[in-house]
């Protein structure tokens, strides 16, 4: 009976790649030269693109309107900064909660629908908060953003400075902070639940598994930690407009996810790693005729790599340990 | 050990070396939309650039001038807000000309304000975005009510008093709206009626009926530029609401001489209020256009961004000269250009002292074909118009 908490004490234990990919992160820091305000926009993108994977890699349902969620934490945090509570961490946790609950009642909608219909459904939401955003300009300043956002020093020491300083630590801690409960929360007994109704609903349902009620469950979570990403923009530039809910971030959001690849928490970081750098890089490069770059390493990366840059490499690296024969312990991230 | 501290030692001695070195030239930052459906502003300044480089040199009060180009993407805060703090911050320009498009001015203006980066307004034309919050702020572009007031008044004047007011249903939009219809009251002309037109896909015809119904005297239109603008002015000629006998009005945007070809003879007669137009009469426009068309070709045709860009290298240029041989003063140079006027290829300009505005001339002007070719041709100046 004891091979079952061990099987989980395994799964949950660090490997050494892991370590050392989050010591790179924090040491990027240091290198002479480095875009450390790109950087910042890498971990609130992957921190999205990581919420994204829970749906989309762990339980099997892809959603075309995520950035409603995004943008439900970005206004949040907006109207907290401009009325006054500028605290930010606990503004943070607090610009979670309304998206968490819009997220629990998407579930709720669409945990009979699947396939289409539920692409469909979800990018109905983001079209409909975008709408509202963007027409109400009483309250949230329509297309111009909204003006007045404050945010306190951090925790009372830190104010987040034009250089970007505070604001990439502040984004890197909250980042590793939600992936440490992610990943733990995809580790549990009930994310494993939920990774067995991706691969056979019907059969988890004979095994007394409430399906059904998973869904809206995970959408919670994952809008929550999606929102956690639209909060860390908002208060790391003081900014926020209704490109948030923009249907173009849910269609990048989800293009960065494959290609980083789906299922492994860390492909969505990779993901928007590979994709803001070349972004980044080409445009710097070549202004006007950049896109033209950007499409060919699209199609590039897909075709090379199918299931996504992270999941061939790790497929890869197995093929190549095992033709050495020497497979040691602590495998790639997994 | 030794080795890697005297290796240490001279990648320090190069980089202070570096360093002096780069005191000698100024960088300034170019952050416009270089692709996607607005990249033609971009075109416009790098052609503008091009051209007041070639006429002016490529050195301003003694110090070498650079340019770090980056693109906006058009109205995208998020990103043009990094770019703002990235040639800031790590490359160090003193100097900024952009970000276009409202949104990304005021995501902008935080960094450059704590930064005392002097930077140009362009391609944004909200009222009130320049002032207190971005005082290190010019701008070379212009003010929404500076094209909708005077030509309320301009149509009041020629007893065009029933006016149906049409605009794009999005903030510049309603801001257009707002100023057109405070200025007809003030000239005690009639609303005939108001519409606000989705941005994406409209289908005009239906429009076109609701404006005869109300049978006005003249059209008011606000449209972005590019499609929507040559899809309305389309709509009003194929209609038959232009040979119907309402006149029709709107704001430069709509005949930009960037598409004017493209609408085609649809346009002719259209009365559009103006910053600028190919045709001013003056000699500086003159030289201003012939030098520019041969440098850049005849595609695509000058329109406003190229000549606020232009404007805004001359300032630059002025105001570096004006502090020669020193050390790049921030606050000099603001002081400097804030109360500056000058003349424009557009005509007089003035940049307020007291929050680096815009006042200029603006044009009424009558859509023609000159010599064979769609020409915005100014037939009233109303002098001096403000920025409020």
């Amino acid at each position: 009976m004891s091979a079952v908490p061990e099987w989980f004490a395994g799964k949950a234990r660090w490997s050494g790649f892991e370590i050392a990919f989050w010591c790179a992160l924090a040491g990027a820091y240091f290198l002479p030269n480095i875009d450390i305000a790109l950087l910042s926009q890498i971990f609130i993108w992957g921190l999205f693109a990581m919420s994204l994977d829970l749906l989309l890699g762990y339980r099997g349902i892809a959603s075309l309107g995520h950035a409603a969620f995004f943008g439900a934490g970005a206004y949040c945090a907006g109207f907290l900064g401009k009325y006054g509570w500028g605290e930010p961490v606990s503004g943070l946790l607090i610009s979670m909660l309304p998206a968490a609950a819009l997220g629990w009642l998407t579930g709720k909608l669409v945990q009979r629908v699947s396939g289409v219909a539920l692409l469909m459904v979800t990018l109905g939401l983001n079209l409909i908060l975008f709408d509202f955003v963007q027409r109400s300009t009483a309250l949230t300043g329509g297309d111009d953003g909204l003006q007045g956002i404050a945010v306190d020093p951090l925790l009372g020491l830190f104010r987040f400075d034009i250089f970007g300083r505070t604001a990439y630590w502040y984004s890197l801690g909250a980042l590793f902070a939600l992936f440490v409960f992610l990943r733990a929360f995809v580790h549990s007994p009930f994310g494993l639940a939920l990774t067995g109704s991706r691969e056979n609903a019907r059969r988890m349902i004979m095994l007394g598994s409430p399906v059904e009620g998973d869904i809206s469950i995970v959408f919670a979570v994952s809008a929550a930690a999606a929102a956690a990403a639209g909060a860390l923009l908002t208060q790391t530039t003081q900014f926020v407009s209704p490109a948030t809910l923009s249907f173009q971030r849910s269609a990048d959001v989800l293009v960065m996810l494959i290609i980083g690849g789906a299922g492994r928490l860390y492909g969505g970081l990779i993901g928007a790693l590979i994709f803001l750098v070349m972004k980044d890089w080409l445009a710097a490069l070549s202004p006007v005729y950049w896109y033209f770059w950007i499409g060919l390493l699209l199609v590039l990366v897909v075709s090379f790599f199918r299931k996504g840059v992270l999941p061939s490499l790790e497929t890869g690296m197995r093929g190549l340990i095992a033709r050495l024969g020497k497979a040691r312990g602590g495998g790639p991230p997994a | 050990m030794k080795q890697i501290a005297i290796a240490a030692a001279a990648l320090a001695a190069l980089l202070s070396a570096s360093g002096a070195r780069a005191q000698e030239s100024v960088k300034i930052g170019l952050l416009q939309s270089f692709s996607g459906i607005t990249s033609l502003s971009g075109q416009q300044t790098d052609g503008a650039v091009k051209l007041f480089m070639k006429q002016n040199g490529d050195t301003a009060g003694g110090k070498k001038i650079e340019f770090v180009r980056r693109d906006t993407t058009g109205p995208n805060p998020e990103v043009a807000r990094r770019l703002v703090q990235e040639v800031v911050t790590r490359e160090k320009v003193q100097l900024l000309i952009g970000p276009d498009f409202t949104p990304n001015t005021l995501a902008a203006a935080p960094i450059l304000m704590e930064a005392k980066v002097p930077s140009f307004v362009n391609g944004a034309a909200t009222t009130g975005i320049i002032g207190e919050k971005s005082s290190y702020s010019s701008r070379t572009f212009f003010a929404t009510p500076q094209l909708c007031r005077p030509l309320a008044e301009y149509a009041v004047k020629n007893n065009w008093k029933r006016v149906f007011v049409a605009v794009a249903d999005f903030a510049p939009g309603h801001d257009c709206e707002k100023y057109f219809v405070e200025a007809l009251a003030a000239a005690s002309g009639v609303l005939a009626g108001q519409l606000r037109v989705p941005l994406s896909n409209p289908e005009f015809s239906g429009y076109m009926q609701r404006i005869r119904d109300a049978k006005p005297d003249a059209l008011f239109i606000f449209m972005p530029l590019g499609e929507l603008s040559i899809g309305i002015l389309r709509a009003v000629s194929d209609s038959g609401l232009k040979g119907s006998g309402i006149k029709i009005m709107g704001t430069g945007d709509i005949t930009d001489e960037t598409y004017l070809d493209a609408v085609g003879d649809a346009a002719i007669g259209t009365i559009t209020s103006g910053i600028y137009s190919t045709r001013h009469e003056s000699e500086l426009n003159k030289k201003f256009v012939r030098e520019y068309t041969e440098l850049n070709g005849p595609s695509p045709r000058i329109g406003w961004t190229a000549v606020s860009i232009y404007d805004a290298m001359r300032l630059a240029y002025d105001g570096l000269n004006a502090q020669a041989g020193g050390k790049f003063d921030p606050d000099k140079f603001v002081s400097f250009v804030h109360g500056r006027s000058f003349e424009s290829p557009r005509g007089p300009v003035t940049i307020d002292k007291g929050n680096g505005d815009i006042t200029q001339n603006v044009y009424i002007r009558r859509t023609d074909k000159v010599d064979g070719v769609l020409q915005n041709v100014e037939i009233e100046t109303f002098k001096d118009v403000g920025f409020k």
